[in-house]
């Protein structure tokens, strides 16, 4: 648990990142991820066929000591003051132990100091206490956060790469959302495998779908075109299919007959690829749980290049289940003149051989 | 576990009246012998006149999802299919295992308004356009007359339009088959007559895709007990229109109340209704609760329900449950 937060939150602070959770508590901000941890203890219904392992004080024990639960303390606190590196080097320490999830109560600043600690060693959860949470790697509520918990004992789950945003809390301030992927992590997904009666509901777990977007895409590349392949396990699923072990996973890469021919590619390196390349498309997968096309982590397509390339040229990626959850794509390049040019309908590669239309705004 | 309430498959919560019930067994005790060419054109001349639409316009078959599959098969193949998406998943399920090209127009909440501008613009090379209407599950007519219009003369394929839940609504296009070689209407009796048990769908088309059809006449059609049914419940339809009315007011009621608990219900033109709580697994949820309703999660989030409308005393039970997975 990150006792501090979500407690800039009503203080209108945007976070309390670095330092500011003291401000926040000097304008008189209420602790909440107590509150959200108990909500989350409450609902698992499986509590007593757990072994949790906590971590100490304020940072989980305080809490779960009030539950008849069977736990262990992880590690000490070598200060009341609690920061990063304490949640990092606990996390860390409880790998060792032998978990099979890794829940965390907390914010986007949180769920990077895990992803920085674990990396993708463990499947982990987060219970939403932060301000902003725009990455998703975390339940709907703590409630829903309980449920997969649930879920996961049942062995109802698939297992998925999330993103982790790293959104700058100054920016954010000023009213301006500065959002770069910053990694994944691996986050437990309920199935709905929900059978009601005569009629099946179809999910596609979303590596098989992948896979499958991955294939049509490949099939379809023509040898003569440059593709920039943008950020994303979508986009990874299509590096993988062309075998390339190199895939920069957060940045852009370029790709010819079938090769890398540029890796982690900023906005000028892409420019200059242009004007190599006379046939160039973009490939994409919208970013974090706002379905953010372009604008959001993938910052290296400019409004510049966008212009040079087209919206005709640009392929976009998305699982099924992704496209499920969303109502539209989104575009906020800064440049409104790119934005309306994005804006309308676009297609969706989202199986073998099926695209879905779909409405960007 | 007490009582399970089953409200998931869009059915009728009423048996058949006793007529009906009668001329099945007619059937069955005679179900030793094919069923016979005068049976059959008995059954095609009395949705002709229910439909209001040519007998020749007629062709019959073992429920509306045998029809669609065979035309997604026969008129697939040329080219990418359009679907609607969220759909029927009857549709869904057949397009993507047919191997071929598929293009699904997104419609969401809270309007679900199809873009039929775009839906033409990308749909002229297509050799099929599937749209049910009313939409399945959302509940909303997708199509008017004009959309219509349009699309027939845009389209250089087929458009099927479903109207399984014709009754329901009282908007159909099937007249316009006499204007349109290419438009195909599909219907069922399993909804409002309440005959799901024993399959009996049609369609309604021109001589074209008539002639493309000529050779599933016989592996298509109803059994002997579905037609004798279907034309007895077809010689008085006041049964029929009676159950629609007490369908509409129990959706109206259905409406406000769960609206009343916080839920987002979309209008709808059928005997269900579309849902949105903030409960995660809702369908699975009510599920737990001996109530089971539609879970469209493979189309749209987990968050949503699809409902039947049943009896009173059924939609109350849903409404209580409903009421007890959103208090957690």
């Amino acid at each position: 648990m990150n006792p501090v937060a979500g407690m800039g939150g009503s203080v209108g602070l945007k976070g309390t990142d670095g330092d500011m959770h003291k401000k926040a508590t000097e304008l008189g901000a209420k602790p909440v991820t107590q509150e959200r941890a108990r909500e989350f203890l409450s609902h698992i219904k499986n509590k007593n066929d757990l072994s949790f392992f906590v971590a100490p004080g304020k940072m989980g024990e305080n809490i779960v000591n009030n539950y008849n639960v069977n736990f262990s303390v992880v590690s000490s606190l070598n200060s009341e003051i609690t920061s990063a590196e304490d949640t990092k080097r606990i996390a860390k320490e409880m790998l060792s132990q032998d978990i099979d999830l890794l829940v965390f109560v907390g914010g986007d600043g949180t769920a990077r100091d895990i992803y920085d600690a674990i990396g993708l060693k463990r499947p982990v959860i987060g219970v939403p206490s932060g301000v902003k949470m725009f990455g998703s790697v975390f339940g709907v509520s703590a409630r829903a956060a309980a449920e997969i918990v649930d879920e996961l004992i049942q062995g109802n789950i698939s297992i998925e790469e999330r993103e982790v945003l790293d959104i700058s809390e100054d920016a954010y301030r000023e009213g301006k959302l500065d959002i770069k992927l910053y990694g994944y992590l691996k986050v437990p997904e309920v199935t709905g495998l929900v059978q009601s009666g005569k009629e099946p509901t179809r999910t596609t777990p979303s590596k098989e779908n992948q896979k499958a977007i991955a294939q049509y895409i490949v099939e379809n590349m023509d040898r003569d075109t440059l593709y920039l392949l943008g950020p994303g396990t979508t986009t990874k699923a299509i590096a993988d299919e062309l075998e390339l072990v190199k895939k920069t996973p957060l940045g852009v890469d370029a790709i010819y007959d079938r090769r890398i021919v540029g890796e982690n590619l900023n906005e000028k390196k892409i420019l200059d690829q242009l004007k190599n390349f006379p046939k160039v498309r973009i490939i994409l997968s919208p970013i974090g749980g706002n379905a953010f096309l372009l604008g959001r982590g993938n910052q290296e397509f400019s409004p510049k290049v966008l212009k040079l390339i087209g919206k005709e040229n640009i392929i976009v990626v998305a699982t099924r289940d992704k496209i499920n959850k969303v109502k539209c794509l989104r575009v906020d390049t800064n440049d409104m003149e790119v934005d309306n040019m994005l804006k309308g309908y676009i297609k969706v590669v989202t199986h073998y051989n099926e695209e879905t239309l779909m409405e960007v705004t | 576990m007490n009582r399970v309430v089953e409200l998931n498959r869009n059915e009728l919560s009423y048996p058949p009246p006793a007529n009906v019930i009668e001329a099945a067994k007619r059937g069955l005790m005679d179900s030793n012998r094919y069923l016979t060419v005068s049976d059959l054109n008995n059954l095609r001349k009395m949705l002709s006149i229910y439909s209001n639409v040519e007998e020749e316009s007629i062709f019959l078959s073992s429920g509306d999802e045998v029809l669609m599959a065979e035309i997604l098969l026969l008129f697939s193949k040329k080219g990418r299919v359009i679907i609607v998406d969220p759909t029927f998943f009857m549709i869904t399920q057949i397009a993507e295992s047919l191997g071929t090209k598929i293009l699904k127009v997104k419609i969401t909440e809270p309007s679900f308004n199809l873009p039929i501008e775009v839906l033409i613009e990308e749909a002229k090379d297509a050799p099929l356009v599937v749209i049910d209407n009313p939409n399945n599950p959302s509940g909303k007519l997708l199509v008017d007359r004009h959309s219509v219009d349009e699309l027939c003369q845009n389209l250089s394929g087929i458009l099927l339009i479903d109207e399984g839940y014709y009754e329901f609504c009282h908007f159909s296009v099937a007249d316009m088959v006499k204007n349109y070689p290419n438009l195909i209407v599909t219907r069922t009796m399993s909804k409002a007559f309440g005959l799901a048990g024993l399959k009996v769908g049609y369609m309604i088309t021109g001589e074209t895709i008539l002639e493309a059809f000529s050779s599933l006449n016989l592996p298509l059609r109803p059994t002997k007990s579905s037609v004798y049914a279907a034309i007895e419940a077809l010689k008085d339809t006041n049964y029929m229109e009676g159950n629609v009315e007490l369908i509409t007011k129990e959706r109206k009621g259905m409406i406000k109340e769960a609206s009343e608990l916080g839920v987002e219900v979309y209008p709808s033109s059928t005997n269900f209704l579309l849902m949105r709580t903030n409960v995660p697994h809702a369908a699975r949820k009510l599920k737990e609760l001996g109530v089971i309703v539609f879970d469209p999660s493979a189309q749209l989030s987990s968050e949503f329900i699809r409902v039947t409308i049943g009896t009173q005393d059924e939609n109350n039970v849903f409404l209580s449950s409903l009421k007890k997975i959103l208090n957690g």
